[in-house]
């Protein structure tokens, strides 16, 4: 008994702003919360582990499992290497030097967000068309086997760039803040120590821009990992595809159960792996503002322009010019109303979901911050990335699993029966939450990481109680950081495709639905419309968050 | 009391007032669909309300809505979809002498599970600039041929048309022969199999192929286009509808079902009767260039342009059966 | 090795139309001398330090060590060849490189041999001989300073720049560093630049204290 008094009072002390009670009560929301959320994940590492593989794992396992592995493989490789290409030239010329324009550049250098991938790979169609009198001219030549190569290489290239050209803003992003901060400070104390050139950028600028640039690259292989639309209209059989085609074509959903666990305990060991290889060194913070970059020449300032530009051509103007183009030549007017209930309904959805990941993020940082324990970090930090290392279309399979679930355990109780029924919007909002928690809990912890400890140590020293601090400190400091969570998850969220279309309501057609049933049609000019009006959102929430970020 | 009486009556107003109507679960999704809907409307004052998705997803939404079902009609563009659908037991015999009489013998249905609204064949088109006629392969088995390796265009195994397509062949030449036919026609394809039917006659016409196998009502899409580029397309080919000496050529079936259960047999029986009459058979014909069902139907001109042609209906009744075989074979051969 | 440095009229301004951040100033360090800089904030002190290093190019003005010109008005040796050490508020370390590594980078152009040796001495000289192996965020902040100490010191530059090193510093730890710090640089003869804020260190530490205010030099002493 005393043992006990005297662990308790150790602990109360230790947490020092808030009581034991509450901290453990706090911990078990989080932990229920957590399991909640991490429902779908378990099911299905549970279900591969243990569960049947399904009658179709022999087939799939001969038939189609290495030749989807190997195309997946290739496309992540070259996705990676090219989108590497892309964003750290212009991240470091746009740290370092000043040339003129480079204020333009820094904005339109993350529009290629505002693509979706699928939709990237629709607007190569026509370019592509154009090479087919080339390949032909091989075949003639050359014969059949070599024309089959040719035009199989043909479109990894396209299909590689235009993906590496939407998504190398994850890397531009994560990177140019160290470029310009970290990196160029070091960088002088190394040339102080007389380091030259090559020196420093082996010794200095690489290892310090390499775990952001890892962070942005696990971002970007997890888009590659669970896009769906530009693998298949490319014709290749990436593992999503193949998922999607064991789970309706041959109508098999524990092979595509089997095979999702398989693929998620992969990216979840190489994100502990990653984890583990930052050890011990840790990078902190940049205490220093930017000094004065240094003026280019002409030739410089060419250079650079020639960098920055090359990505955002690629990657937004070109999808851009080709969409209107479609849109004002094949079509007769811009029917604005006719996607009306798809703009409400993709507005609502993300407003919704962000607004849940808030909540969640909130509750989980704000406690992790009250309780001062690396434990609580840790652990809102594991919930989070669990989620979101599952693919898009693996997350679907486990909800659907915990779904089928949860009815067999309420079948007593008719009215929650109903409001679990698999076509409810619950499940839809339920895995994009899980899913892209991570994203609302990146934003807002950067955000309670620029409050300083001391405001809310003198808050409770004047008696307030820790959630009133929470409220009347906290919050209406973390008012940029809102709003810049709420639009980031909102834009991933209108990007996504697998997932919508695996568990979307009957009828529930948002602007990415819509675009992809279209072209799944034939009609593939007409899908130009619900695209520019997707992209035009995704690019203005972008540019507010971007400024958001300037003032501070 | 007063006031429980007029509520009552205001009630009873309303229900008279709510206009009969008939919901769709459509999987098609043509504008020409949007005006014939219209003019049921306008002729026999129905509503009809209609939701569009894809066959995988309604027929999960019937089978969830067996015990109250939320629509009267389930129309496909395939009948094996069709079929599924019957299997799963959320259809209703149509049992109306009346519109089976306007079929021909031996169309449809063997057990009265669905009508036939539509039908459209499975055709081979040829580049006329690279292939002779004389020399155009007139039967599918000839698409394996390997003499046209690296020379033909056809769309995704993924495609319930090629299912479709695969599970007749199963049907009438058996498994072994259908693998050794999908694996020929594999090894021929000019590129992996990417986008619709439409883009496989363009690819013809672009000249990244010789062959390609598509839906013919597209061929009549392509000819009456405002893009140049479709008519050039169209005009740049031939067609070949095939296995006229045998079997003959496979066709897909768009049709409805009704749902059981509905509350609305009658509006839905009625739609079922205006999509099958004589004028808007002939109106399906003119705007969406498939064929219509009914007997002695004359075709449009631009159908009359293919010539007549045998189609299989043998077949038809055992898509369903083999449709999960198709899709293990196409595995099988590396057909993605 | 006694140097001498010498900065001739030098002027600074980052914008073509803006003030002028140092205005015509030059000064003199003379062999082994530590020479205070003081002034308040925005005076121009660390962008004086920068120029000394090479970081930048000054608008006009020249700077001299010994019978070289650093920065001239057709010369602009840069920071990497000039041999000159600083010490930043910051301290700057490493982050990815252990203690060792980290002194040891200046050092690349030494022998194996020598360079061990060097390393161990001043390691030993800064008292932090059992923290070698570890990683800069494991370490004090006085302790991180005295490794920026021993880093910028290790390849014997000419001069050394202390550009208020101390500032993050708890008072009773910054005085004791202070004191250990520039016990260090008269017993190596090194002649160093020492830039602060606090008044009173300028006044226990420097030869010859300078005011800054403005850009201008208001009073020597």
């Amino acid at each position: 008994m005393i043992h006990f008094l005297k662990q308790f009072r150790a602990l109360r002390s230790h947490t020092g702003l808030t009581s034991a009670p509450g901290v453990i009560a706090g911990r078990l929301l989080v932990l229920i919360l957590g399991l909640i959320l991490l429902s779908p994940v378990i099911f299905i590492l549970w279900g591969a582990a243990t569960g049947s593989h399904g009658e179709s794992w022999p087939h799939v396992k001969e038939y189609l499992l290495t030749p989807a592995l190997k195309t997946t493989a290739i496309l992540l490789i070259g996705v990676a290497l090219v989108s590497l290409l892309f964003s750290l030239p212009a991240a470091w010329c746009l740290s370092n030097y000043q040339f003129w324009g480079r204020r333009l550049f820094s904005i339109l250098l993350i529009l290629p967000l505002a693509v979706p991938p699928y939709i990237a790979a629709y607007i190569t169609t026509e370019a592509r068309e154009s090479a087919i009198p080339w390949l032909v001219e091989i075949r003639t030549n050359h014969g059949i086997d070599t024309y089959l190569k040719a035009e199989l290489y043909h479109r990894y290239a396209w299909l590689i760039a235009i993906m590496a050209s939407v998504l190398y803003p994850y890397i531009f992003l994560a990177t140019r803040s160290v470029f310009a901060h970290r990196s160029r400070q070091l960088g002088q104390a190394a040339q102080l120590l007389g380091a030259g050139r090559w020196r420093r950028f082996r010794t200095i600028h690489v290892p310090l821009v390499r775990p952001a640039a890892i962070a942005g690259l696990f971002l970007v292989c997890m888009e590659v990992l669970s896009d769906y639309g530009a693998a298949k209209h490319f014709g290749f059989n990436t593992v999503t595809v193949v998922i999607f085609r064991t789970w309706f074509g041959l109508d098999e959903l524990e092979t595509a159960r089997f095979l999702s666990g398989t693929i998620l305990a992969g990216v979840l060991v190489i994100l502990i792996l990653e984890r583990l290889q930052r050890g011990r060194a840790r990078f902190g913070e940049a205490h220093s503002s930017i000094d004065n970059l240094q003026h280019t020449g002409q030739s410089g300032t060419l250079l650079c322009w020639i960098v920055c530009s090359l990505p955002i051509a690629l990657g937004f103007a070109y999808p851009l010019v080709t969409l209107i183009q479609w849109q004002t030549e094949h079509q007769q007017n811009f029917v604005l109303s006719e996607y009306r209930s798809e703009i409400i309904r993709t507005t609502l959805l993300t407003l919704s979901v962000a607004l849940i990941c808030i909540l969640i993020s909130l509750f989980f940082l704000a406690f992790a911050r009250f309780t001062k324990r690396r434990l609580d970090q840790t652990l809102a930090q594991a919930i989070s990335s669990a989620g979101y290392a599952a693919p898009s279309t693996v997350m679907a399979v486990g909800v659907l699993g915990v779904a089928s679930l949860s009815r067999t355990f309420s079948s007593e109780n008719e009215s929650l029966q109903s409001l679990l029924v698999s076509g409810s919007l619950i499940w839809l909002l339920f895995a994009l939450t899980s899913r892209y928690l991570a994203v609302s809990g990146q934003v807002i912890s950067a955000g309670f990481q620029t409050i300083p400890t001391p405001l809310e140590q003198s808050a409770r020293i004047l008696g307030r109680k820790p959630w009133m601090v929470f409220l009347t400190i906290h919050l209406p400091l973390l008012r940029a950081p809102l709003i810049g969570a709420t639009i980031l998850v909102s834009v991933d969220i209108s990007k996504e495709l697998p997932l919508t279309l695996l568990l979307r309501p009957f009828d529930f057609e948002t602007l990415g639905t819509s675009t992809y049933s279209l072209v799944n049609q034939g009609h593939l000019f007409a899908s130009a419309t619900p695209a520019l009006i997707l992209i035009g959102l995704c690019a203005i929430g972008l540019i507010i968050v971007e400024f958001l970020n300037r003032k501070k | 009391m007063i006031l429980a009486r007029t509520t009552l009556i205001f009630f009873l107003l309303i229900s008279l007032l709510k206009a009969a109507e008939v919901r769709l679960y459509s999987e098609r999704h043509y504008t020409a669909d949007k005006t014939i809907l219209a003019e049921f409307t306008k002729k026999t004052g129905i509503e009809v309300k209609i939701v569009k998705a894809g066959a995988n997803e309604l027929l999960a939404r019937m089978k969830a809505e067996k015990d109250a079902p939320q629509a009267d009609l389930y129309l496909s563009v395939d009948a094996a979809s069709l079929e599924r659908a019957s299997n799963a037991g959320v259809l209703q015999k149509i049992e109306s002498p009346d519109l089976s009489s306007r079929l021909p013998k031996g169309f449809g249905p063997k057990d009265d599970a669905w009508l036939p609204i539509t039908m459209r064949a499975r055709v081979i088109v040829y580049a006329k600039d690279r292939v002779k006629e004389a020399e155009a392969p007139k039967t599918y088995a000839d698409l394996a041929n390997p003499q046209w390796r690296g020379r033909l265009l056809i769309r995704s195994s993924t495609s319930h048309y090629n299912q479709s397509l695969l599970a007749s062949i199963i049907a009438s030449d058996g498994k072994g022969k259908a693998l050794t036919w999908a694996q020929g026609v594999k090894n021929n394809l000019a590129r992996p199999p990417q986008g619709g039917d439409r883009d496989q006659v363009r690819g013809v016409a672009l000249g990244q192929g010789d062959l390609a196998v598509t839906n013919s009502y597209y061929l009549g899409i392509l000819e009456n286009s405002d893009d140049e580029k479709d008519r050039k397309a169209r005009e740049s080919v031939g067609v070949i509808f095939p296995n006229q000496d045998g079997r003959g050529t496979h066709v897909n079936i768009s049709g409805a079902g009704i749902i059981k259960g509905t509350k609305n047999k009658k509006e839905a029986l009625a739609l079922l009767g205006f999509l099958t009459s004589p004028e808007i058979q002939a109106k399906y014909q003119k705007l969406t260039s498939e064929f219509g069902v009914i007997k002695d139907l004359e075709r449009e001109p631009l159908q009359k342009a293919w010539g007549e042609f045998k189609p299989d209906y043998q077949s038809l009744h055992e898509l369903a059966d083999h449709q999960k075989e198709a899709v293990k074979l196409f595995d099988l051969v590396g057909w993605p | 090795m006694s140097h001498h440095l010498t900065l001739h009229n030098i002027s600074h301004r980052y914008t073509r139309r803006g003030l002028p951040v140092l205005d015509d100033l030059s000064l003199t360090l003379d062999p082994f001398e530590i020479l205070s800089l003081v002034g308040p904030s925005g005076c121009g002190k660390s962008t004086l330090l920068k120029l000394i290093a090479g970081l930048e190019r000054p608008t006009s003005g020249s700077i001299r060590l010994d019978n070289e010109y650093l920065t001239g008005p057709r010369r602009f040796l840069p920071p990497e060849k000039r041999n000159i050490g600083l010490v930043s508020q910051a301290g700057d370390l490493f982050p990815h490189m252990t203690v060792e590594k980290n002194i040891a980078y200046g050092l690349h152009k030494w022998r194996r041999a020598s360079r061990k040796d060097r390393i161990i001495e001043l390691l030993e000289t800064i008292e932090l001989s059992t923290l070698a192996k570890r990683y800069p965020s494991e370490l004090s902040g006085g302790e991180a300073q005295r490794v920026a100490l021993a880093r910028a010191l290790a390849p014997r530059p000419k001069i050394l720049l202390l550009d208020e090193p101390f500032s993050n510093l708890d008072d009773g730890l910054r005085n004791r560093l202070r004191d250990f710090t520039f016990d260090l640089l008269r017993k190596s003869k090194t002649s160093a630049l020492f830039v602060s804020h606090h008044q009173d260190d300028a006044h226990v530490v420097g030869d010859r204290t300078i005011s800054l205010q403005k850009g201008r030099i208001t009073k020597q002493a």
